[in-house]
Order: C-alpha cells, then sequence, then structure tokens
C-alpha cells in the first residue's frame, strides 16, 4: 500500500522530561511497552484514543506531543 | 499485581509469542515441505496425515485470530493484545490475504502447476497464506519491542 502518512512525535522527550520510563507510561496509559516504543519510534501511528490518553497521563496536549511533517 | 508489574510480564509474554509464532510458522512450512499430504496417494492423503495438517491448520488460525496465551489471566491477555498487537494482526492477514491472491492466481495460470487438483490447489494456497501471515505478525511484533 504506497504512502504511509507520517507523523513526528516528542514523546521521547516529554516522557524524559518526567523522568518516566517507557513500563512507569504504559502503565499510566493502561498499554504495554511496545506500544509506547513504537509509537516512539515513529513506527506505529496511535488512535486518536491512544494519543488523547498519552497526553492526559503527560499532562500536556495532542498537539505538543504529535505533529505534521514540516513541508 | 501491580499495573507497571503486569506491563513488564506482558512485554516479556509478547516477546515470547512474536518468537514463537516466528518458530511455529516456519516449522509448519518445513514440515509440510516434507509430508505434503494433499500430494501423497489417495489412501494416504485421507489417512491422519490429511487430519493432522487440517488440525495444525485450526489451531494456527485459532492462535493468530486469539492472539494464543488463552491460559492468561485476561487483563494481561488485554495488554499483550493491545493496539500495536491488534494493528500487527491486522497487517499480518493483509499479507496473509495477498500471499493466497498470488498463490492461487500462480497455481491458475503458471503450466507446472496446472494439473493440482482442488484439494491440493487449496492446501498450497492455505498452507502459504497462514506462514506468510504468521512470519509477518512475528515480524512486526519483534520489530515492536525493538529497543524497548
Amino acid at each position: 500500500m504506497p504512502g504511509h502518512d507520517r507523523l513526528e512525535n516528542r514523546l521521547r522527550e516529554e516522557r524524559a522530561e518526567r523522568s518516566l520510563t517507557q513500563a512507569e507510561l504504559a502503565a499510566l496509559v493502561g498499554v504495554s511497552r511496545k506500544t509506547i516504543n513504537t509509537v516512539e519510534n515513529g513506527v506505529f501511528i496511535p488512535s486518536t484514543v491512544l494519543a488523547l490518553q498519552l497526553a492526559r497521563a503527560l499532562g500536556t496536549t495532542v498537539e505538543v506531543l504529535f505533529q505534521l511533517p514540516a513541508d | 499485581m501491580s499495573k507497571q508489574s503486569l506491563v513488564e510480564l506482558a512485554d516479556v509474554k509478547s516477546r515470547q509469542r512474536a518468537i514463537l509464532f516466528g518458530f511455529a510458522g516456519l516449522a509448519f512450512l518445513i514440515i509440510q515441505i516434507v509430508v505434503h499430504p494433499a500430494f501423497a496417494n489417495e489412501a494416504y492423503a485421507a489417512g491422519w496425515r490429511k487430519y493432522s495438517w487440517v488440525f495444525t491448520e485450526v489451531l494456527l488460525l485459532l492462535c493468530l485470530g486469539g492472539g494464543g496465551g488463552i491460559f492468561n489471566p485476561r487483563p494481561l491477555r488485554e495488554l499483550i493484545n493491545d493496539e500495536i498487537a491488534r494493528s500487527n494482526y491486522r497487517l499480518s492477514c493483509t499479507a496473509g490475504f495477498w500471499a493466497a491472491m498470488w498463490c492461487a492466481i500462480a497455481l491458475y495460470v503458471l503450466p507446472p502447476f496446472q494439473h493440482f487438483t482442488g484439494l491440493q490447489s487449496t492446501y498450497v494456497v492455505v498452507t502459504l497464506s497462514t506462514v506468510a501471515a504468521f512470519l509477518k505478525f512475528s515480524w512486526l511484533e519483534y520489530r515492536a519491542h525493538a529497543g524497548a
């Protein structure tokens, strides 16, 4: 299937600022560590629900965590 | 069990599943290359080997569809089969679908396969598409853990 959409994210930076490990953030959100890992690495684009849950767990907004790549 | 230890246990189980599914897919393929019951003589093909293929095939499909680990507690299963695992499952089903389509077209068009019976063609298509789905799922899950 051609042209997967790309999404930049600051999840790793925001998590590190709060001194959280991937496992700790995963436990806060209620997902597995591999989900956090794949989102951070840009391998997986999360659903809207998961993006909102991540933002809430980190006390920030979805717009801060995820951005469309600049043209 | 705390949420974090549940996450860590899910991580371990999920890694094990990724490796196990890869081995299961490869082992199934190798066994079918060696045994290939649908291509043996009629009495042989109708015997236990034919049904062992059906049994293994159904077992593999149930494992892929359900994510395996049926004896794990529900919260652990939900963590193992979370959003990324469900996405990987859909991608692996897509891979299985395309493997089945291309395999069926090859069987229909290419001269060396023209003499295959319906049973033999079904056997080849179902076996190869299942293996493709398993290996794709295994690789996607393994990649998801890389660097975690």
